[in-house]
């Protein structure tokens, strides 16, 4: 469980972190205007990036899901956060989606408010997933079902 | 001076986000995906920071911690982990510089680092040629522009709104008065947000009317100031705010102000990462410090097209307003805009008895403390911004408002010598590299144009001082800058000019 739970946390973490930079970075000017293929070659990257740490959180999260109906037998007392988790992990996902879009359309000029706003929002959820992993450790901790390392 | 910064984390993603961030800011980054590879690193070279992470394959990190600690005390060491709970007793031994629990927060990391590394937060200018994300633009369209409550929108309301959003908006004001005016701006400006004054309710309906029919395209057009409710349901634009206050009254604005951010978030123009999270300090009194020099030049504008027409010169003092009668609902018009700048209950039977300006002008003389207003005045200092960075521009004129000096600012070297002219700031802060014309010659003119006014020369030409120099700047400051350095070389401009 715990090994589980901390690849997660660091899976959002590591999104949060990615998205977060890379927005700082284009509002602080970094990339030139005579140079677009470098924006365009990071925001490549970090959908390729982005796309392996979430499909892995996903599935390190269904796995969570298991041990705390499966083996941990405390679901009822966790669902809570599992729910907040998901409702983040979805919002994330469409934000994620829409990201994706601008970047196909390539439209760097037209939707570069957008792809700022997607970034941040992106960062945000992944934020709070991370918050809600920590929060739930340390209720299963309180509970005693918490199986430290 | 970039420092050297070694990242240690075993997940790829996240040292190759930092690398790239900390790159950015002019730092040395050295990454380590091990902690047998970071004991290697730190043995060949010196590190100022090192971010560390527990969880590796090898020598883990608290190892490393523990040798860092005992071998290279000149080290800052930064924990970055999520087993903080677990190893909370190793940790405490160890005393690290700092411990952050993942996840974290990217601007919480970026302040531990520049806290750690002992940094001032720099201003960095937009490099020249750096990809320009487009601002929210947002224009007031206000008749009262045209009049003395034209300081209420210039003055109060867009400083307030542009200081209550961190980045990303340009927020303008134009009167509904002259379709050819507006026709311009609305054009050139192209507006994402219109905010519609509709005391006139006829104007503001043929406007939205034109809004309609394609003039431009807005996300979405909000009136305020309504005349009454009644107006309001004729109105062919979507929403009636009930808000017949003036805009003098904080509350107010506040509710216009979040009305605002609600409706650029609702057709996701921006996030609400853009909006400070305190409300701007702009104290309302700012815009009471008027002199009757200011009153005159109030009445002047006002009526400047009846002023023509009647042929009249001007004296240079303000006995001209007492000698001229116009229309009397120009009258009334004036008399109200002074009433919401000056804040004055005024009376029905009162507005009958001022048929004249100078009637007007003469009643607010009664009605409020003139010196008082005249004391505060002079406490205030001007101060242009000339930089061609329109983003150099808001951040310093919000940075000096909220200092409370009466700060402009322009993007174009040939408005700044007009504008020198016109205002004679007490200091301008003007940049080297100008798109219209040279830094050094705009200096000249200002200095021919406003010979009081001291200039402090901003560059990253830092070559170029010499020259600066000997064509008369009062002081020179490279780029990049601590804030506190720009605002102290202000003051001490400031004090030459009084002593």
């Amino acid at each position: 469980m715990n090994e589980l739970m901390h690849e997660v946390i660091n899976k959002f973490n590591t999104i949060n972190i990615m998205c977060g930079t890379l927005a700082l970075e284009i509002e602080a000017g970094t990339f030139p205007e005579n140079n677009k293929a470098l924006l365009k070659k990071r925001l490549k990257d970090l959908v390729e990036n982005i796309d392996k740490e979430f499909s892995q959180g996903k599935m390190l999260l269904a796995e969570i899901d298991s041990m705390l109906k499966d083996v941990l037998h405390c679901y009822s007392e966790t669902e809570h956060f599992l729910k907040t988790i998901k409702s983040s992990v979805c919002l994330l996902e469409t934000r994620f989606s829409s990201l994706k879009d601008d970047l196909t359309k390539n439209c760097y000029d037209t939707a570069a408010n957008s792809i700022i706003i997607s970034l941040h929002a992106i960062e945000e959820k992944a934020l709070a997933c991370g918050i809600v992993l920590n929060e739930l450790k340390g209720a299963l901790i309180k509970s005693g079902k918490y199986i430290k390392k | 001076m970039g420092k050297k910064i070694l990242i240690v984390d075993d997940e790829k993603n996240l040292t190759t986000a930092l690398d790239s961030f900390f790159q950015s800011k002019g730092h040395d980054i050295y990454i380590a995906n091990s902690g047998d590879s970071a004991l290697g690193f730190l043995k060949k070279e010196k590190a100022d920071l090192i971010l560390l992470d527990l969880s590796m394959p090898g020598i883990d990190g608290i190892e490393v911690a523990r040798t860092v600690k005992k071998s290279y005390p000149g080290t800052r060491l930064l924990i970055l982990t999520a087993y903080s709970e677990e190893y909370k007793q190793k940790l405490a031994s160890i005393e690290p510089d700092g411990i952050m629990t993942k996840p974290f927060g990217v601007l919480t990391l970026i302040n531990k680092v520049q806290e750690l590394l002992g940094e001032q937060v720099l201003i960095t200018p937009q490099p020249e040629g750096a990809i320009k994300f487009k601002p929210v633009k947002i224009l007031f369209i206000d008749s009262s522009i045209d009049y003395a409550a034209g300081y209420i929108i210039k003055d109060y309301v867009l400083p307030y709104i542009k200081l209550s959003w961190s980045r990303n908006i340009e927020v303008e004001a134009v009167s509904p008065h002259s379709s050819s005016a507006i026709h311009e701006k609305i054009t050139h400006f192209k507006p994402d947000i219109i905010l519609l004054s509709s005391v006139l309710s006829m104007q503001a309906k043929n406007l939205a009317k034109e809004i309609e029919q394609g003039l431009c395209k807005p996300k979405e057009v909000i009136l305020y100031n309504m005349p009454d409710e009644e107006a309001a349901k004729e109105s062919p634009l979507a929403a009636y705010y009930d808000m017949q206050k003036s805009l003098m009254d904080p509350d107010y604005l506040d509710r216009l102000n979040e009305l605002i951010k609600d409706t650029a978030l609702k057709h996701n123009l921006i996030d609400k990462t853009a909006f400070n999270r305190e409300k701007p300090r702009l104290p309302a009194e700012s815009i009471k410090q008027f002199t009757v020099d200011d009153i005159a030049n109030f009445v002047k504008n006002a009526i400047s097209e009846e002023l023509e027409l009647k042929g009249v010169t001007l004296k240079d003092d303000t006995s001209f307003i007492a000698d001229l009668g116009v229309d009397s609902l120009q009258t009334i018009q004036l008399t109200m805009a002074l009433e919401e700048v000056f804040g004055i209950e005024l009376p029905d039977e009162d507005v009958a008895k001022l048929q004249t300006i100078g009637d007007a002008v003469n009643y607010i003389k009664e009605k409020v403390n003139l010196e008082a207003f005249t004391k505060r005045k002079k406490s205030q200092h001007k101060i242009l911004i000339v930089d061609d960075q329109q983003g150099m521009c808001n951040f310093l004129e919000n940075y000096f408002l909220t200092k409370g000096y009466r700060a402009m600012s322009t993007t174009s070297a040939k408005k700044a010598v007009s504008m020198a002219a016109k205002e004679k700031p007490d200091v301008i802060l003007l940049d080297i590299r100008m798109p219209d014309m040279d830094g050094i010659d705009t200096l000249k003119e200002i200095k021919k144009q406003a010979p009081m006014s001291k200039v402090i020369m901003v560059s990253v030409a830092s070559e170029r001082e010499k020259d600066a120099q000997q064509a008369g700047a009062d002081a020179f400051i490279a780029k990049p800058f601590p804030i506190a350095y720009l605002e102290e070389a202000v003051i001490k401009k400031v004090k030459e000019l009084t002593s």
